[in-house]
């Protein structure tokens, strides 16, 4: 079977920010960290595990993003992926989630992938957007948030179950070709290793342009960007145990927090 | 006709209260436009719930039923959800941030091929233009975002939402719709896998959370806060708990993990570092315990107390049960 990943390349979680002085992005250098989005990892590994259990079963990883991207996209072929595909976008800034899932939507269509994996959402813009939307313009079916999958080839059907609100599970079968978008806990990625790497290297990438290729669809504007106000007001409790035990307790009692 | 339209979520035969939570901002938004709110529900449930929604501002009630729309799906719903806003061109649409909606909300923003704002915190008008107000890079910085085009769809984080009563009608109408089943979707197989009869963090009003400094997998004393505070409280953990082994992924609050929203959010033992503040930083009061006075925790709770939390929680635990047991 022929499955595709989707990963996004963000910047390190750890990287302090800075806002620009449009106030309407963040300072990017050529020289800020960056790496693979974590949920991707998660969707990646598992990808690799179906082609371990599925004879036969290739792994593309696709990226959409500026020129840094490709390296996110050497980075999954150095975990294993067969193949790399970088949609080359021409803007460092924000690129819209329906814009961005036309671009996958558009790429993938050609190329008949049984399954498409992607991470539940990004670390960074954290909405979870592209791989439903994706789903949709491919009018495949989709299941978003799952912590299992299980490819049963005989029946050409996916076995996920997907976390839900009350602590459960929701288990679902979908006839492939399907998109699965994959939670954390899932799984453990595994690192890049050597020989994947020196491959990762020599291999090359598809890099396909997707400027002519973007859709004329209506998006959304960044208006601003803001850091967040200190709301807390970070009192520090004083007094002996008891002291700070009855002061809480006194104000969870004025906010109406004890039932 | 409805200027605004809300998604109104029904789980289990019962509406969720992201629905009024909506329903009391999309009055709010109708009012300032000068027109009706509307209200979409699926099913055969839905109609019973009229009175409620209209009790928090809505004008109509717009009841979808057809077999597909018994069960939650999202090709079907989307298709439903879809119709309605084709057919009453409501200029904003707001749905859930809930498992749900963060299923429901994409697939139907590209079935209209408009974008939707997904995870917001506020709203406010510009004119006709929906601001939505959201965090971005674990909440190291908050965006203002525009939707363009019609409608504007966004999400909202629930329990964030204040819940107003404002009195209107909340007539119902229904809404002819039959499935295009030549959509591929999936089969529900099971609704309610594993049930661990646990509340759920994502649910729970009170959340008692450990990370590193709890020094192991013992959270005898949070999950005793937790029974005494009640049915609604939980307990939590850090990535660093969870990486360590010391509790399971589902327990995880942050980045990675859940997004929580509790009225009250009790940190034993947690640093607060960027990743674990994103999931809890909208928590209505904070508390933190940590022996650490230079804790980044300290900067976002509400009350701090410094102190070894071993020694802190059993007498927090035990004045507790004095004052419930009064």
């Amino acid at each position: 079977m022929r499955i595709l990943v989707c990963v996004k390349q963000l910047l390190e979680p750890e990287t302090p920010l800075c806002i620009d002085e449009s106030g309407r992005w963040v300072n990017i250098s050529q020289t800020t960290p960056r790496q693979m989005n974590r949920f991707d990892e998660y969707a990646l590994e598992q990808a690799l595990v179906i082609r371990e259990q599925t004879p036969d079963t290739t792994v593309d990883a696709i990226s959409a993003g500026p020129e840094s991207c490709s390296t996110v996209v050497r980075r999954a072929l150095g975990m294993g992926a067969d193949h790399g595909i970088h949609l080359l976008t021409g803007d460092q800034g924000y690129v819209s989630p329906i814009r961005t899932a036309s671009c996958i939507a558009l790429a993938a269509r050609s190329r008949k992938y049984d399954l498409i994996l992607a991470g539940v959402m990004s670390e960074d813009m954290a909405q979870g957007l592209v791989g439903p939307m994706v789903a949709e313009m491919l009018s495949l079916p989709c299941a978003t948030s799952c912590i299992f999958v299980r490819v049963e080839l005989a029946k050409a059907s996916v076995y996920v179950e997907r976390e839900i609100e009350g602590g459960r599970r929701q288990a679902l079968e979908l006839d492939l070709p399907a998109l699965v978008s994959i939670q954390s806990g899932i799984n453990k990625p595994r690192y890049p290793s050597l020989s994947n790497i020196m491959r990762a290297n020599r291999q090359k990438l598809e890099v396909i342009s997707t400027v002519a290729a973007e859709p004329s669809r209506s998006c959304e504007d960044l208006l601003h960007l803001s850091y967040p106000r200190k709301t807390r007001a970070g009192v520090l409790l004083e007094g002996t145990r008891k002291d700070k035990a009855r002061q809480l307790l006194r104000v969870f009692r004025e906010r109406s927090l004890l039932h | 006709m409805s200027k605004v339209m809300i998604y109104g979520e029904i789980k289990g035969g019962r509406i969720k209260k992201t629905a009024f939570e909506l329903a009391s901002e999309g009055r709010r938004l109708a009012d300032k436009l000068g027109g009706d709110l509307g209200a979409v529900v699926m099913g055969s449930a839905g109609e019973q719930f009229a009175a409620d929604l209209g009790r928090y501002g809505v004008d109509t009630v717009y009841v979808v039923e057809a077999p597909e729309l018994e069960t939650y799906n999202s090709e079907y719903f989307a298709q439903a959800l879809a119709k309605v806003i084709i057919e009453k061109k409501p200029e904003i649409v707001l749905i859930s941030h809930s498992m749900q909606g963060k299923d429901l909300a994409p697939r139907t923003a590209a079935k209209l091929g408009v974008a939707t704002i997904a995870d917001c915190i506020s709203f406010e008008l510009d004119g006709s233009s929906l601001v939505a107000k959201r965090p971005m890079y674990a909440g190291k910085c908050y965006a203002q975002w525009v939707a363009l085009g019609s409608p504007q769809m966004a999400s909202a984080r629930p329990n964030v939402l204040e819940v107003v009563e404002t009195p209107k009608s909340g007539t119902v109408e229904k809404i002819a719709f039959s499935a295009d089943a030549s959509r591929a979707t999936y089969t529900t197989k099971d609704l309610n896998l594993d049930t661990s009869g646990k509340v759920d963090l994502t649910e729970a009003e009170i959340i008692v959370s450990g990370g590193r400094g709890m020094g192991g997998p013992d959270y005898s004393l949070l999950e005793e806060m937790a029974s005494v505070f009640g049915p609604t409280a939980t307990v939590g953990a850090s990535r660093a708990a969870v990486d360590a082994g010391w509790r399971t992924h589902s327990d995880q609050v942050g980045q990675t993990g859940k997004t929580v929203t509790p009225n009250l959010y009790v940190a034993c033992g947690i640093s607060g570092s960027i990743q674990h503040l994103a999931g809890m930083g909208s928590s209505k009061v904070i508390v933190a315990v940590n022996k650490d006075p230079e804790a980044p925790i300290f900067t976002k709770a509400d009350y701090g107390i410094v102190g070894d939390l071993f020694k802190v929680i059993p007498e927090f635990n035990k004045e507790l049960k004095a004052l419930l047991a009064e």
